[in-house]
């Protein structure tokens, strides 16, 4: 157990410049998603961590304890890190047992800690099976449990349950986070998934261009994003023109009036922080198109000026396409400006 | 927050990288380049002792530049001879419904498992007056047509219907489909394979031999036996190599070249050529008679007509000589070819890039050259090698390296990069990764290509001739002598047994399975 301080790290692929002198500490016994789009080097951060590919520059710590500095790399086997990469890469060859005791000393304790992580996920009944013949939620399970095994310093997940189904990944999700958590494992997680890095981690750690622009809780990072793309990372996210005055007041294209002059620039606002309602008088849009999921809609609305925002409603919707309805915004204003 | 880096957090012995290849490997490779390149280099040395002038003159003579021009007619002969033929047959199986196509689809490949000095064998106990270039440029376009067929086919079946049927719509007859639609995507594909038939050709011994005419492997081993000239033949050998490797050249510069046709959609289809089907069938069942049919039933009969006076303690030992040298070559090979194909499969550097094409180029090696270089090398300096079965598997090991070295690559590239990675974070350094993973993984893929060489070695014959020990005889040159002194019926049981032991083995375990992977898509699809 340990914390992760990664410190002006810059990798290169070629003359490919992947990671831009990168900064993120993870603190000690927490769960940190690195979220962002394929490309952007989330990967690349973690195969550093785990000393699969050697940093231009920068340094890697484990506590105290230096892993990478660009002449120095302690190779990946002397890590202590529990790597769990996409499909979970188990070894076809070897019974779901011998996996989860692949990186333990032989001897009789080994088989003490191999029973004791089969029972953790769940599958000790299976430990005789070969990886074929488990379901792809079991091999995830394995996989956990090969990489916890050893007792790692870091657990580092990437893109864990991409390969999974919608429905075994939201199961999968709860059952190993605190699989996780009762180890008091610290572990770093990269995903571009939003809903599993909000719903997964303590610390969430948007990513751009190769680097971290943010680290807050998911609520914090949802509610105060640092910039336009953390805010659509994180969420559905409206980007509204809007005018800030020199007294600091904002007006966007849902307010009333509008002032003479100012600073322009946008907002962002979530779609559940618009309101609707029918006051005919008031009435500022029009209901273009409705999107129903069921527990909830989105309600697609043109403003007067042929902006388009969208308002997110509980279900049962009320209104239909064509209706002319008032939009309201009622959560805090998070303005951008323009440069 | 900056951690800054004292001297004290940097442990020496932790220097180290994931990405780069371990140094034993690297060093077991280029010890597999140099044993391969020695024999290669001493012949060259050897070809020019008596002088730059000397080798000038020896190529230039009226002899070797007839033999030059012979060795180019001959396999330029047969790479156009293939190519017509590789396609006809690929066209045939692929675009139409002839009667019996799944089995002649499965036996397409088989021409190339028997050795064409056992189809020219069997025309000459039918008719011992056969010789010359044509009936040689015959045999080896029927033995090497498969090399135009089997790519072409595959490629004919991967073009997207849709494509055809576009063509069509655009007013396009059948044949227009096959000149403007299925042969520009083809053609680069059924080249190389002509230029696989041209590179058999030329250091095609057995067949050139018997019929007696005078290519530059025949050329080199009567050099080579009449007078010992080693320098002589030296000279003609690197000629040969030079020419081989143009080839070589030629063909891996084409194959870069194939577009992959795009994967969505329907393929197969049959054009519709109405009853020139009968004749489209004719066509192709007379060539696998020629090839199949004739030799078959040759070496089988005569076998049974020569049944009583076999002496069965002879062919067993026979048989078993040729297993034993080929057992020691293609281990050989498969210990030389493993550290190498690790590392073009595992640390794709430009290092081992170059390592890999070098040795790949090999399978240009002439049986005769290799022959040549080790006799040369071992009668001077590896007197104690010199006329036992070990420098015989030795040449063997260096015959067949390139072909050890594909399978021992291809099943290494088909075990995912994160096996390793998950293995390393473990805390298993790369050796351990190597024995726990790795090559578990990857023997059986491995062990069925040492087989393969297993199986393709007990075919070969020039070197073997010129390096077995006194007295030592395998199938291949058991055969060779009989029918060299025309006792062609006596040579029916080693034939036979060649071909039972090796080419049929070898047939299985190379096939492509062009029928079968087809009944599987089509059950897919359902």
């Amino acid at each position: 157990m340990t914390d992760i301080r990664i410190d002006g790290l810059t990798v290169y692929y070629g003359t490919t410049r992947v990671l831009n002198e990168l900064s993120l500490f993870v603190p000690t016994q927490n769960l940190v998603a690195v979220l962002g789009p394929s490309g952007c080097g989330k990967s690349t951060l973690l195969r550093s961590i785990a000393g699969f590919v050697a940093p231009k520059a920068g340094t890697i710590r484990f506590g105290s304890t230096l892993m990478s500095v660009s002449s120095v790399q302690v190779p990946p086997e002397r890590r202590n890190v529990g790597y769990v990469p996409q499909e979970g890469a188990l070894f076809p060859h070897l019974s779901v047992s011998k996996n989860v005791g692949f990186g333990l000393a032989k001897g009789k304790d080994s088989h003490k800690r191999i029973a004791e992580m089969l029972d953790l996920v769940g599958l000790a009944d299976f430990k005789n099976r070969l990886p074929h013949q488990l379901s792809g939620g079991q091999q995830f399970r394995v996989a956990i449990a090969r990489a916890l095994a050893p007792a790692p310093n870091v657990m580092l997940l990437d893109e864990p349950f991409s390969s999974l189904d919608a429905q075994l990944r939201e199961e999968l999700r709860y059952e190993i986070k605190k699989i996780l958590k009762d180890s008091k494992t610290t572990t770093l997680l990269v995903t571009h998934d939003r809903e599993e890095a909000l719903v997964m981690a303590d610390l969430i750690a948007p990513m751009k261009n190769g680097k971290i622009v943010q680290l807050g809780s998911p609520q914090d990072v949802y509610n105060n994003p640092s910039g336009l793309e953390t805010a659509i990372s994180t969420g559905d996210a409206l980007i509204v023109p809007a005018i800030k005055t020199k007294a600091g007041k904002i007006y966007t294209a849902l307010s009333a009036t509008k002032p003479l002059r100012g600073e322009s620039g946008n907002v962002i606002i979530r779609p559940e922080e618009i309101e609707i309602s029918f006051k005919k008088e008031k009435s500022n849009a029009k209901v273009s198109e409705i999107e129903y999921f069921g527990h909830d809609a989105l309600i697609h609305l043109e403003l007067a000026n042929k902006i388009k925002v969208s308002a997110r409603v509980a279900a049962p919707v009320a209104v239909k396409v064509g209706d002319r309805v008032n939009a309201k915004q009622k959560g805090p204003l998070r303005f951008f400006s323009k440069n | 927050m900056t951690l800054k880096v004292s001297a004290k957090d940097v442990n020496p012995k932790q220097v180290g990288s994931f990405a780069a290849a371990p140094r034993f490997l690297k060093l077991l490779s280029v010890f597999t380049l140099t044993l391969v390149l020695i024999p290669l280099v001493y012949l060259a040395i050897r070809s020019s002792e008596n002088g730059w002038d000397s080798f000038v003159s020896i190529i230039l003579r009226p002899r070797s530049v007839q033999t030059l021009f012979t060795s180019l007619a001959l396999s330029l002969t047969v790479a156009i001879g293939a190519l017509l033929i590789g396609l006809g047959v690929a066209l045939i199986l692929g675009k139409t419904n002839i009667m019996l196509r799944r089995l002649l689809l499965v036996l397409m490949p088989l021409p190339l498992a028997i050795p064409s000095y056992v189809i020219a064998y069997s025309y000459l106990t039918i008719n011992p007056f056969l010789r010359g270039f044509w009936i040689s440029a015959i045999i080896l376009i029927l033995a090497t047509f498969p090399f135009v067929a089997i790519p072409t086919y595959a490629l004919i079946r991967k073009i997207n219907l849709n494509q055809e049927e576009v063509a069509r719509t655009l007013g396009l007859s059948p044949l227009g489909v096959l000149m403007k639609v299925i042969w520009p995507q083809v053609r680069v594909a059924s080249v190389a394979g002509a230029l696989l038939s041209a590179l058999y050709a030329l250091s095609d011994f057995g067949t050139v031999s018997l019929m007696r005419l005078d290519t530059f492997t025949r050329v080199i081993y009567t050099v080579y036996r009449a007078t010992f000239d080693r320098s002589g033949a030296a000279s003609l050998g690197i000629m040969l190599l030079a020419v081989s490797l143009f080839v070589v050249f030629l063909e891996r510069r084409g194959r870069g070249l194939v577009v992959p046709s795009s994967g969505q959609g329907r393929s197969g289809g049959v054009l519709a050529i109405g009853n020139y089907r009968h004749l489209a069938f004719l066509f192709v069942l007379s060539i696998y008679f020629a090839t199949l049919v004739i030799p078959g039933y040759v070496l089988i009969s005569r076998s049974i007509s020569v049944g009583n006076s076999i002496n069965i303690g002879n062919l067993i030992s026979v048989i078993s000589n040729t297993a034993l040298v080929a057992f020691l070559g293609a281990s050989v090979a498969l210990l030389l070819a493993i550290p190498v194909g690790i590392l073009s499969a595992r640390f794709k550097s430009r290092f081992a890039q170059v390592i890999e094409n070098s040795l790949l180029v090999t399978h240009a090696l002439p049986g005769v050259v290799v022959g040549l270089a080790l006799v040369a090398l071992g009668a001077r300096y590896l007197s104690g090698l010199y006329q036992t079965i070990y420098l015989l598997a030795f040449a063997y090991a260096l015959l067949f390296i390139a072909n050890s070295l594909g399978s021992v690559r291809s099943s290494l590239e088909k075990i995912p990069m994160r096996l390793d990675e998950v293995a390393r974070s473990l805390g298993q350094t790369y050796s351990q990764t190597l024995r726990r993973v790795i090559l578990p993984i990857a023997t059986p893929g491995i062990f069925a290509g040492w087989l393969l060489v297993f199986v393709t070695a007990m075919k070969e014959l020039p070197a073997t001739l010129m390096l077995k020990p006194t007295g030592f005889e395998t199938l291949s040159t058991s055969l060779w002598t009989a029918t060299s002194i025309s006792q062609y019926s006596q040579a029916a049981p080693f034939a036979l047994a060649l071909v039972l032991i090796a080419s049929i083995p070898s047939y299985l375990l190379n096939r492509p399975n062009l029928a079968e992977r087809e009944v599987m898509r089509e059950n897919k699809d359902l």
